[in-house]
């Protein structure tokens, strides 16, 4: 399925882009964190996940949809 | 009242909004970029009385973009020369400075005083303390960071509502803007949408940001929100406070080879990172299998912790001493000190 990936803060140098349409094959967000953990250096970034900009609770495992934005959100520590 | 004139003009103001200002009490933690931001805004704006907390002393690098002080105050508390800005611009706000970061010593008899906390600080542990500090004196905080050209904005436990642990739980530090890079303009306009939110809990007035994450990014000049919901747990009560935030500093002991005699070394690197020491008594268990492996040692038994920086080490020391080891201490050097010391103890 076709989702659209938004990348905020730190994660926004690592993965290239502020956002993209990507074609995954995960189901829901913990296959979805794996295929993006296993290709790029994001594990020592701490982010929560939003979908269609509502917050996913990290212990949960959402089911993804056709369509959806799912945004990559780590804490900012600058002020 | 001539000089709130116009805003008392303002429906959502008038003679009550501007009574409520003069009224509140806000609390800045941080006078950084952000707090110079902001804090203008509100004593022009006729806040009765405003808090300043920040340890730090101006620096040049600081300049461009905290644009309350000057090149003359490089050298001087931020906080001091704050509150003579402050005080020329505004003589109706009264001004109360602390010239020590926000600790979780002195964290709750601040807030006390205090009806609105704002965090324009810059490192993450510290948004964790005001977090709960504000949920056990009941003040709502409003918060605001930069990384790079993005911002975020918040208002946490606002009429019990969310708070900065349902939105991140798990504190793991991020890149300042020293380390990062910022640009003046960017932190400003995230400080001025903090205190728009001030004034909205102030007023009780518009929409307040509770439950909603604002990321702005100024490049592009976009915003988006998120929302998020409150959580339970962890339960923020006072053993909580005490455990996350009163911890007594670990301790360091300087290595020296009497110690070999006395008690048993743990490495608590992992197996790939070298030096490898050799030495009678070690029991090497990396500090992510620490919890699982302390049930192979003795409670009783003297303990002697390294890692390579000693960051790791104090952090095991800490996760033992919960578990009721009392006669555990972390080293002050890393492992290749400690091989270097042996080395020489043997040419001896």
């Amino acid at each position: 399925m076709e989702v659209t990936l938004k990348y905020f803060g730190q994660l926004v140098d690592v993965m290239g882009s502020h956002e993209e349409i990507r074609s995954i094959k995960a189901q829901n967000t913990q296959e979805l964190l794996e295929h993006l953990q296993a290709q790029y250096a994001i594990s020592h970034i701490p982010f929560q996940l939003a979908i269609n900009q509502k917050l996913v609770d990290a212990e949960e495992n959402v089911k993804l949809n056709e369509g959806d934005v799912v945004a990559l959100l780590p804490p900012y520590a600058g002020g | 009242m001539s000089r709130y004139q116009r805003q008392i003009i303002l429906p959502q103001i008038g003679e009550n909004g501007q009574h409520k200002l003069a009224e509140s009490r806000v609390l800045v933690i941080g006078a950084g970029g952000l707090g110079c931001a902001l804090l203008p805004y509100l004593a022009a704006s006729g806040v009765g009385k405003l808090g300043i907390v920040d340890g730090d002393r101006i620096e040049e690098s600081n300049l461009h973009r905290q644009v309350l002080y000057a090149a003359k105050d490089v050298g001087r508390f931020k906080a001091e020369i704050a509150k003579e800005r402050l005080e020329e611009q505004n003589p109706d706000c009264a001004i109360e400075v602390t010239t020590e970061f926000l600790s979780g010593k002195n964290a709750l008899a601040l807030f006390a005083d205090f009806d609105v906390i704002v965090d324009a600080t810059d490192r993450i542990g510290v948004r964790y303390l005001i977090n709960d500090a504000a949920v056990l004196t009941q003040k709502p905080v409003v918060y605001g960071s930069i990384h790079r050209f993005e911002g975020q904005v918040s208002v946490f436990n606002y009429e019990n509502g969310p708070t900065y642990r349902c939105l991140f739980p798990h504190a793991v530090e991020a890149p300042s803007c020293a380390e990062a890079g910022v640009l003046g303009t960017a932190v400003g306009l995230i400080g001025m949408l903090q205190a728009q939110e001030v004034m909205k809990i102030i007023l009780g007035t518009g929409r307040v940001l509770s439950g909603e994450l604002l990321i702005y990014n100024c490049l592009n000049a976009t915003q988006e929100r998120f929302q998020f919901a409150k959580k339970e747990t962890p339960q923020i009560t006072e053993t909580f406070y005490k455990k996350e935030h009163l911890k007594e500093a670990i301790q360091t002991l300087n290595f020296h080879p009497e110690l070999l005699e006395m008690g048993i070394f743990i490495d608590v690197r992992q197996s790939d990172e070298q030096p490898r020491l050799q030495m009678p008594r070690l029991i090497e268990i990396p500090l992510g299998e620490l919890e699982t492996a302390r049930q192979q040692l003795d409670q009783n038994e003297t303990y002697y912790v390294f890692c390579q920086s000693g960051k790791r080490a104090k952090l095991a020391v800490e996760q033992m001493r919960d578990r009721g080891f009392t006669r555990v201490t972390a080293l002050q050097e890393g492992a290749r000190e400690v091989a270097n010391a042996l080395r020489k103890s043997l040419v001896d």
